[in-house]
Formats: C-alpha cells, structure tokens, sequence
C-alpha cells in the first residue's frame, strides 16, 4: 500500500536529469543581470579603492584623518558583522580599547615592527573576544548590548584605576617607529600607515567577504530570521555567533591599533561607551557588507570636520539630523543606497 | 544482533499547568517504517513529535533513538543523531532565497561546515541540493527570497531541508497542510518514494485519511494526550471506535 503510486528508479532519474538541464538552461539568463551587478560593483571597489590609495597625494595633510577613518572603519566593520545576526553591540570600545593598549605596552619591545603590533592588537581583541563571548553570545537582543557596555565599561574602570601599569587617566604614550624594521620620520610613518592599513583592509575585507559567503556567514544572517530551525539542522547558533564575535573582536583589535599607532597615545576614554556608540553609528550610517562601514566612518569624519568648522558646541545636532535622514531614507545605510533606490524605484513604476 | 528501532518512546508523560498533555505513551517505529499519527487538535501530536526532537522535555519516561537515549539532549545534538524535522508552519528564513536554504542545510550535514572559506555553494553539496529542488519542483523559485513564494512552496522547502540533513528519521509535522490537494498525493508519492530509496523511518502527523490510508505502514491514533490505538491503516481506519472518537 505504501508503495502505491512511487516513480521506478528509472522514472525519478530521468526526471532528476530533465529538471536539472532545465535548470542549467533557465540559470545563464536569470544569471546575467546578477553578473553585470557583480562586475559594476567590483569596478566601483577597484575605482574607490585606486581613489583612497591616491588619497596621500592629493592631500597630504589629512592622510592622518584617512587612516584614522579606516582604522575606524575596521572596528565599526566588526560591529556590522553582529548586526547581521540582528545584534547590537554598545561595548565594541572594549576590543579598540584592547588593541591600542596592546600597542602601547609591545611598542617599547618592537618599536620598529609595527606591522607585528598591529597583528599584536588585532589578536588581543580576538582573545578577548573570545573569553567574554563565551558569556556574552548565550544572550540577544538588549541583553546582549548592555553585556557589552558592561564589559566595556569594567575594563574602562580597571584601566582608570590602575596607574601604575595603564597611566590611569592620563593613558599611554606609543612609541611606534617603523612598520617592518626601519625607523621612519614622522611624515613618512604616517604614509607608510596609511597604506599598510589600506593594505589590510583590502585583505581583511576579502577575507570576511568569503567568510560571510560560507555556509557559517549565512548561519549568522539567518540567526536574526529563525534562531530554533538553525538549532533543529543540527547547528549551535551560540557557536555561529561566537566565531562572529571572534572576528568582530579582532577587526576592533585591530583598528584599535592603528588608530593609537596613528594617535601616538591611547587613553581609557578608548574603552569608554561613546567609543562604542561612534562605532555604533558607523556601522548604521554606512550599512551592513564589507564596505559600508567604511563608508560610513568616512561620513562621520566628514561630519565631524564640518561641525568643528560650523557647529563647534553643537555638532551633535548635525550628526542626529543625518542618522535620522539614514533611518529614514536609507535603512540599509549609505551601502545600501543602490538597492534601497532600485526597490523604490520599482515600486514607483508599479503604483 | 538486532539493529535498535529507529525511535523507542517508553511512558513518557508531560503536563502543562493542570492539562496532562502526554500520558503514557510508549511507541516503537522500526527502522524503515513509516509511521502516521493522527488525532484531533489538542491530542498531544506535535507536543510528542516536540518530545522527540528535544524541544520539550518529558517529565517521565524515556526515548531513544537508535538505541540512544535523547532525553536532556538540545534540539542540535539530536539532529546530530540523526533526527530532522518539518514543521507544521515551516520555519524558514524569509529574507533568504530557497535554493541557499538547502545549500545551507545541506553543508549542516557534512563535514567542513565552519571552515570560513569553504564557499555556502560548494561543489560537494551543489549536485543534492539541483536533485532535491527539482525533487520538490523548487527549481523555477531557486533565486527567490521565500518571503515572495506561495505557502505551499514554502512547506514543501520546509521538508526539503530536512531532506537535506540526510537523516536517519523524518519527523514530518501535517506535511501537506499548506499544500493544494491537487499536488498533494504526488508529493507524498514522492517523498514516500524517496525516503524507502534512502531506508529513512518517518512519522508524519496528518489530518487526511487518504494520505495516511495510501502511505503510512502503520497508524498511531491519539486521544487527549494517550495513544488509543496503533496497527494498520486498514485496521484502524475501519475501527468503529476510531470512527467515533477522531474520524
């Protein structure tokens, strides 16, 4: 009875092979608009990318700011990557904080390597994110962000009280003097920094790229959407979420240390939670992806300046009105434009 | 020796408040079988198949799965053993396109899974997940995000991810609700087929007599939480009490 009515093993192949060739056929022209998409999208990268490289040229007073909007732009990445698990995290200052500490303490020992100290950096957030994650990844939503902050603002607490080892408020002094053995002055450092930064945005952002395009990348996404169903494929989303985390810790390590190997001092304002609430806006001004943080640490520089240049005490007015504008208009951040601008695009020609 | 059963469940009990929701049940599905369950609403089916999967704990009593006991274990660890489910109201991710949705599930059930670089779309699963969307006639929707496709299509993903774990048992909750009686019957025709090629047992809960009357070996009825009978269609179909109390 229970077989009544199957295909023969015969049938059911044909009809696997028919199907699959009429896929094959129907995949070429559903394929071709998502190729000329794809190919657009990596020539505006290769063109912004040329751009920021010819940045130091064109001005070279503000190389300083570029690399400080990159080394921003690597912590705010990390705060995106959570966002696509529909995580927000108000404590990312913990992890710049950790990388530009790390710098401060390992530079008198490699004063000349600075390439080591920024992997230095980069690796303590990554440990410490670690550590804290396997607490903090148990929980989401609000919970979720006020452990961060928590976390954050202990160690800003210690960092505060401990004199003798941090500088207490005073911070550190960091003494980086070349990036790959020679000592450098100062105009030349700044240069170098610059683009060894760019450097590794480059190699981190292709790196996060394949990882978000691995089956746990898409893991992470789908945490937001349906948490159990990812449990029930036999897959912890605890553990999804604590190699996001890991990640985001060392892209925060890591712009940490660029930003106090640019700054030349660090402080406990670093762990501080408006720290994190810049890294915070960045990554909703810019939007989610691997460029989008960037773009939006960009905007934030860009903000700053003006509002230091027009709106002195009152700067933060600016920069509310343009999150509003984002949340408004633009939801999926500046990266998103694009999109946001075709979806309603379409609907205008339906109505 | 004799391989274990595909599932063993040994009076297991399970109130919520003050309403008995399981009461002693003890089920054995052989490996292989294919297990109807039917009932009325409320009679403790999904909460059973919820037992099985390690979503609700019973309070007493015991299952085992392949002659290992799962009570205590999470949802993953028994999908690890063995055990995938589909859902009544299929839990899928809305933003996301179906044919990522098997390559997903598909990569779950294979070593490699949390290597960051080994691609969503990797060659090894990429020949499956072809097979199971034109299996599920998923195919014309592949590059679509399952919020735009119609419910049917969406319950009939459901089950194909849970095809896609390559599992020792199915556990298929009311299947075809969702799904036009005029696709119905192929599609369990289908699903019947592929899981005796493969040797998966399966339990389905379902409300349509005819499909269980066409596909199940055996039946289990449920009334108010305790199994009334068990044996097969023909059998408990054309029971008077049967009749009386759930048909």
């Amino acid at each position: 009875m229970a077989a009544e009515g199957s295909p023969t093993e015969a049938e059911s192949h044909h009809e696997h092979s028919s199907m699959r060739n009429a896929l094959a056929e129907t995949a070429s022209p559903r394929q071709a608009p998502m190729r000329a998409t794809g190919k657009l999208r990596v020539s505006a990268l290769v063109t912004i990318l040329a751009f920021c490289a010819a940045l130091p040229f064109i001005s070279p007073p503000d190389t300083f700011e570029f690399t400080i909007v990159l080394a921003v732009g690597l912590a705010g990445l990390g705060v995106a990557l959570l966002l696509e698990a529909g995580l927000i995290s108000f404590g990312h200052a913990l992890f710049y904080g950790m990388g530009g500490y790390t710098v401060a303490a390992l530079a008198p020992v490699f004063p000349r390597f600075g390439i080591l100290l920024l992997l230095f950096g980069g690796g303590v957030g990554a440990i410490v994110a670690a550590i804290a994650g396997l607490f903090i990844v148990r929980y989401r939503g609000v919970f979720f962000a006020m452990l961060n902050l928590a976390i954050s603002m202990v160690a800003y607490s210690v960092l505060l009280k401990s004199y003798a080892i941090s500088g207490g408020s005073d911070g550190m002094v960091v003494q980086v003097q070349g990036l790959v053995g020679q000592a450098l002055g100062p105009g030349a450092f700044g240069r170098a920094l610059f683009y060894v930064c760019l450097g590794s945005v480059i190699v981190l952002g292709v790196l996060l790229q394949c990882y978000r395009r691995s089956p746990a990348g898409w893991g992470l996404g789908a945490i937001e959407d349906r948490e159990i169903r990812i449990e029930y494929l036999g897959v912890s989303a605890n553990r999804l979420l604590l190699q996001a985390y890991v990640i985001s810790g060392f892209l925060g390590g890591f712009g940490g240390a660029v930003a106090a190997s640019a700054v030349g001092h660090v402080a406990p304002d670093d762990f501080f939670w408006t720290t994190s609430t810049v890294l915070v806006v960045v990554a909703v001004l810019g939007g989610r992806g691997v460029v989008g943080p960037f773009l939006g640490a960009a905007l934030y520089e860009l903000l700053s300046i003006a509002a230091a240049r027009y709106l002195s005490n009152s700067w933060e007015i600016l920069l509310g009105a343009v999150i509003l504008l984002v949340i408004r208009f633009a939801r999926e951040g500046f990266a998103g434009l694009p999109d946001t601008w075709r979806a309603a695009s379409l609907q205008w020609r339906r109505q | 020796m004799k391989a274990a059963p595909a599932l063993e469940a040994e009076h297991l009990f399970l109130s919520f408040g003050g309403v008995q929701a399981v009461r002693d049940v003890s089920l054995t599905v052989a490996t292989g079988e294919v297990l109807a369950i039917i009932g009325q609403n409320g009679a403790g089916k999904s909460t059973f198949l919820n037992m099985c999967t390690g979503y609700l704990r019973p309070e007493r009593g015991a299952i085992r799965i392949a002659g290992c006991s799962i009570v205590g274990l999470k949802p993953r660890a028994i999908a690890r053993l063995g055990v995938a489910r589909a859902f009544q109201h299929p839990q899928i991710f809305p933003q996301r396109c179906v044919i990522d949705h098997l390559r997903f599930a598909s990569a779950a059930a294979r070593p490699g899974f949390w290597n960051p670089f080994r691609p969503l779309n990797s060659p090894q699963s990429a020949q499956d997940v072809l097979q199971l969307l034109a299996f599920f006639a998923l195919d014309k929707l592949a590059d679509q995000p399952v919020r735009g496709i119609p419910e049917g299509a969406r319950k009939l993903l459901d089950v194909a991810m849970a095809l896609a774990l390559e599992p020792k048992l199915i556990l298929l909750d009311e299947p075809t609700s969702g799904v036009s009686s005029a696709e119905k019957l192929g599609l369990m025709t289908r699903l019947v087929h592929a899981l005796r090629a493969r040797g998966v047992s399966a339990i389905f809960v379902e409300h349509d007599m005819d499909v269980v009357a066409r596909f199940a070996d055996r039946v289990a009825v449920w009334v108010e939480g305790a199994i009334f009978r068990v044996g097969s269609p023909e059998d408990v179909l054309s029971d008077p009490e049967v009749k009386e109390h759930v048909l």
